[in-house]
């Protein structure tokens, strides 16, 4: 892969921030925008996992995110918080495996906010779904909707949240696509991990943006949405699945 | 230093107003009492109420007295349909009046007490609407069912009206956000003697002055049946109306609107609703404000940023609890920052005081976590304002 560093449009508005390009992962463009304004729609997050890169071995991105949120495993595998599962796929005639990560896909027609009572569940303008955890009820009917198994329930006590993360006991949470990472123009944990670690199987952007490295790349090769049947439209897209 | 500029804060006309008629009212209220005992405890015994148990025993007699005040045992077996109407006002109103008493009780006069007020908050919120459940079907009885309606006066309707409208008018301060601390100081200071300003939002005072209405209507009314259990053959007296009774709550009556008048005044100059501060300026300016804003808009102010945060991703630094937290942090004995469950926790003193409960840190961290420690110096900037509860009840 031949990713080179772009400065998007909207790459020059974040001053400090655009500097810390150095330290990222090949193919990553900054879009910060002013910590004053708003997300918006013009914007649209999306990840793109090339699955021939992921190796099932690695657990990079899933710890890395656990890392970045605090995740804790209490020994209870049933309910401990996961944001990003490894899963493996195999064909049974093939016998041939793949594994690659899942987590919130971020779909522009969301269930989880279609069913959500309290409205908590919502799809921010630039595409990231994320939980209002103010007023989640811990109903868990998102849960039940998410055709990905994305979100999660807190059953335990969390203490020393991070601050950019709090997490409270009874309430649903998901994978946010690091959004206080996007606000401040920097890429998803999970993202920064995978190029750590060498592979660089997964990719972050702005599916908006045709001179962004993901839309370029969505368009030149062959990439597909998990049950894309079901027209949630998620953002986060697979190569060679 | 702090409570010495309380002290000499200027009183405005409303509340000034609102003391003396809280005082008269409640002076209403005992006097009207204290008669209504005396009057059961001279007249003769009456004869027996048909129906009633026949043990005359010391043992028996307490039971019966005891099963009538608490559960209501006449109506159970006279009238079903009033008794669950009644348990229901009651039951409700006890626990709305349990949660008031965060207004009127220092924590430190009751001890671990002070724990069923606390666990009494969400309970009154819903006992308000059980009461007018209550309060609902009495007055559609007296409307509907005709033997009740023959029965019924003007002053029934007065009643019933009112214990609809004080619970109404509450719901609605408690959605607009009262400013709890400035009320229990206001009432604390009926108590002390020491007059301290009541907030002026035209809800509350609507609620409150509703509220010295009917402290002042209870004595005249059929309601005070509490007197009742003088009576000696525990059968309600059927509040004769004289003329003279009449005459007597007639002039409290007018007496009533003079704070009224004041309370009208002062929201016709304000409008009936406040409008919202600027946050902005709010959170930059409140490190020299007067605390008393800040206490006062506190909630709205993280109301309205978190919404901005998390829907619209917004993240200035003035939008963020953590700053919050990172300012007012406290040093603990081991010289790390305290959490909320530590009393020393700057949000707590307040928090505890006024038996509000803090959701924020169920999710958000309720220590600073990062860059900030030096802020920890905050500690001796913010001891005036933080324990301000016992402050002053040491000063007593």
């Amino acid at each position: 892969m031949s990713e080179s560093f772009e400065v998007s449009r909207r790459a020059l508005l974040g001053g400090a921030v655009a500097f810390t390009a150095a330290t990222l992962a090949p193919g990553v463009v900054l879009y910060a925008r002013s910590s004053d304004e708003p997300a918006t729609g013009a914007v649209r997050w999306g990840l793109l996992i090339d699955v021939n890169q992921c190796k099932g071995d690695c657990n990079a991105c899933v710890e890395a995110c656990n890392t970045e949120f605090g995740l804790v495993s209490h020994g209870r595998p049933d309910t401990d918080p996961q944001w990003v599962r490894k899963v493996t796929v195999t064909d049974p005639e093939t016998g041939v495996s793949q594994s690659f990560p899942v987590m919130c896909q971020h779909c522009a027609h969301p269930p989880c906010a279609d069913v959500c009572p309290t409205g908590a569940s919502f799809r921010r303008a630039d595409g990231i779904v994320l939980i209002n955890r103010h007023i989640c009820v811990g109903c868990r009917y998102c849960e039940m909707a998410c055709p990905y198994k994305a979100r999660n329930f807190v059953h335990e006590n969390v203490t020393d949240q991070k601050p950019y993360a709090p997490r409270g006991k009874g309430t649903s949470e998901a994978c946010t696509m690091c959004v206080h990472r996007i606000d401040e123009g920097r890429i998803p944990a999970c993202v920064e991990a995978c190029a750590a670690s060498g592979r660089a199987a997964m990719l972050f952007g702005d599916l908006n943006d045709p001179n962004s490295d993901i839309a370029k790349r969505v368009a030149a090769v062959n990439s597909a949405q998990i049950r894309a049947d079901l027209r949630t439209d998620p953002g986060v897209r697979y190569q060679g699945l | 230093m702090d409570n010495a500029e309380n002290t000499r804060q200027v009183l405005s006309y409303v509340s000034v107003a609102y003391a003396v008629m809280f005082y008269a009212a409640a002076a209403v209220l005992l006097v009207g009492l204290a008669l209504k005992i005396t009057q059961y405890l001279r007249e003769p015994p009456r004869l027996r109420p048909p129906g009633a148990s026949g043990d005359d025993s010391r043992f028996g007699s307490t039971i019966r007295v005891a099963t009538d005040v608490f559960l209501f045992r006449g109506t159970f077996f006279s009238d079903r349909v009033q008794w669950i109407f009644s348990a229901f006002f009651h039951i409700g109103l006890l626990l709305v009046i349990l949660r008031h008493l965060r207004y009127a009780l220092e924590p430190a006069w009751v001890g671990p007490l002070w724990n069923v007020v606390i666990v009494a908050q969400p309970l009154g919120l819903y006992g308000g609407l059980v009461m007018m459940a209550g309060t609902a079907g009495f007055w559609a009885r007296r409307i509907f069912d005709p033997d009740i309606r023959r029965a019924t006066t003007l002053s029934d309707h007065f009643m019933l009206g009112l214990f609809l409208l004080i619970p109404a008018v509450g719901y609605i301060n408690n959605i607009l956000h009262t400013d709890v601390i400035a009320v229990k100081e206001f009432f604390l200071g009926l108590i002390r003697v020491q007059w301290t300003n009541l907030p002026t939002d035209s809800m509350l005072l609507t609620h409150l002055w509703l509220v010295a209405v009917m402290m002042v209507a209870l004595p005249f009314s059929q309601l005070l049946h509490l007197a009742g259990v003088f009576d000696k053959t525990q059968q309600m007296d059927n509040g004769r109306n004289t003329k003279a009774r009449a005459a007597v709550a007639g002039v409290f009556g007018v007496l009533l609107l003079i704070p009224a008048a004041f309370a009208a005044g002062q929201v016709a100059e304000e409008g009936w609703t406040r409008p919202q501060p600027n946050f902005a300026k709010l959170a930059r300016a409140h490190k020299n404000d007067d605390p008393t804003v800040m206490i006062r808009n506190h909630p709205n102010f993280l109301m309205n940023v978190r919404s901005i945060t998390v829907y619209r991703g917004v993240r200035k630094d003035i939008n963020k609890i953590e700053k919050c937290v990172d300012c007012h942090a406290v040093k603990g004995a081991d010289g790390q920052p305290v959490g909320f469950d530590n009393p020393k926790h700057f949000c707590v003193g307040c928090h505890y005081r006024a038996a509000v409960s803090i959701d924020c840190f169920e999710c958000h961290n309720s220590k600073p976590t990062g860059k900030d420690k030096a802020a920890l110096d905050m500690t001796t900037k913010f001891a005036a304002l933080a324990p301000r509860s016992n402050q002053r009840s040491s000063e007593r």
